[in-house]
């Protein structure tokens, strides 16, 4: 029964959360509110680990969830409930876009909507550059940091450098020098 | 083994993806439009804007369609879970561990590295795309007003909606595709 209606309550999260990333925030409240599943202090612990953790916020707070609940097998069917909705319309839509191609009308909406996906990467960068200088809530200005940054991006745009190396490399200097 | 190779090459991608979904993006640029050459920068920003106005998360849309393209509905279960997994098992082993990251000082430094890291990608993903989609003045328009308007914290679907309805008046009045 717990399972079933954990794998509802995220399966419910995976198909109407839109906007994505920390846009999903507002949907896991739903979980402290409505459900009583979680406290206000796991959803902030959940935060900032899902910051110190790899993937998605969404995908680590199914998994927190759901292992709170019920265990390892709690937080794997949690975390089911999430990607099954993404499974299927992404499978659904893979198949129609390959015939909207076609539609002249479709080709131009949708090119449309790609020029404005680049204005909001630029302000998903502005979000992230400002999150460098962020400690607990403060903003701290930190020189070593501007300059970590400008050799990085100058180093990566003369050499095509695989982004996990320099993620690594970043993350033994942060840890050498202490950021 | 299209699928276990499917598995793997996500699973490395979500086991660097500190910062969520738009680090899976340009992750997966660096491997799969620059090293393994299986898509193009124009699929990429196909997948991404399709990613981005569909429900569901982000980086699990994106690692979607990117397996349905590779390998239908089977391949697009493939490239989400070995995605997934790090993030979950990353969860199942720290819960326990870690409440704040004040009681490592070392890793939140070595964080603060990756966060550099990190902007880096976005500010190479966002210039990759631009010059990939913005081929002309109203495209160039269309993003730079997605930008302020979401710099300013407003719903980021709103911008994408207006672009979809300017595509579709661009065709109507000038009886071509926008670019």
């Amino acid at each position: 029964m717990t399972f079933l209606v954990l794998f509802y309550r995220f399966f419910y999260i995976g198909l109407f959360a839109v906007g994505g990333g920390f846009a999903i925030i507002p949907f896991l409240e739903t979980l402290v509110d409505g459900a009583h599943w979680v406290s206000r202090d796991d959803l902030s612990n959940i935060i900032a680990l899902a910051e110190m953790t790899p993937g998605a916020v969404g995908v680590n707070m199914a998994t927190y969830t759901g292992f709170a609940l019920a265990g390892i097998a709690g937080g794997l069917v949690a975390t089911l409930g999430l990607i099954t909705p993404s499974l299927i319309i992404v499978g659904v839509i893979s198949r129609l876009w390959q015939h909207a191609k076609e539609f002249p009308l479709a080709v131009s909406v949708f090119n449309a909507v790609k020029a404005a996906v680049v204005g909001l990467l630029g302000s998903v960068f502005i979000t992230l550059f400002l999150l460098i200088f962020q400690e607990q809530d403060v903003f701290i200005f930190d020189i070593r940091k501007i300059i970590l940054f400008a050799l990085t991006l100058g180093i990566v745009s003369y050499f095509k450098i695989n982004a996990i190396i320099y993620i690594i490399l970043l993350g033994i200097i942060g840890a050498i020098i202490g950021l | 083994m299209k699928f276990i190779s499917l598995f793997f090459a996500f699973f490395k991608i979500g086991l660097f993806a500190f910062g969520g979904g738009y680090t899976i993006v340009a992750l997966a640029r660096s491997e799969f439009v620059n090293k393994r050459r299986w898509i193009s920068d124009g699929e990429l920003c196909d997948f991404l804007a399709l990613s981005q106005t569909l429900p569901g998360i982000i980086s699990v849309n994106f690692a979607a369609f990117l397996g349905n393209r590779q390998g239908g509905f089977i391949g697009s279960v493939f490239a989400v879970s070995g995605m997934v997994f790090p993030a979950v098992l990353a969860i199942l082993l720290l819960a326990h561990l870690i409440t704040e990251a004040n009681n490592y000082p070392v890793l939140k430094s070595a964080l603060a590295g990756v966060r550099i890291a990190v902007a880096v990608m976005l500010l190479t993903l966002t210039f990759s795309q631009a010059r990939t989609v913005l081929k002309s003045r109203f495209g160039v328009l269309l993003a730079v007003s997605a930008f302020i308007w979401i710099l300013f914290d407003l719903s980021p679907a709103v911008p994408l909606i207006i672009a979809g309805i300017a595509g579709w008046l661009f065709y109507r009045q000038k009886g071509k595709v926008f670019e």
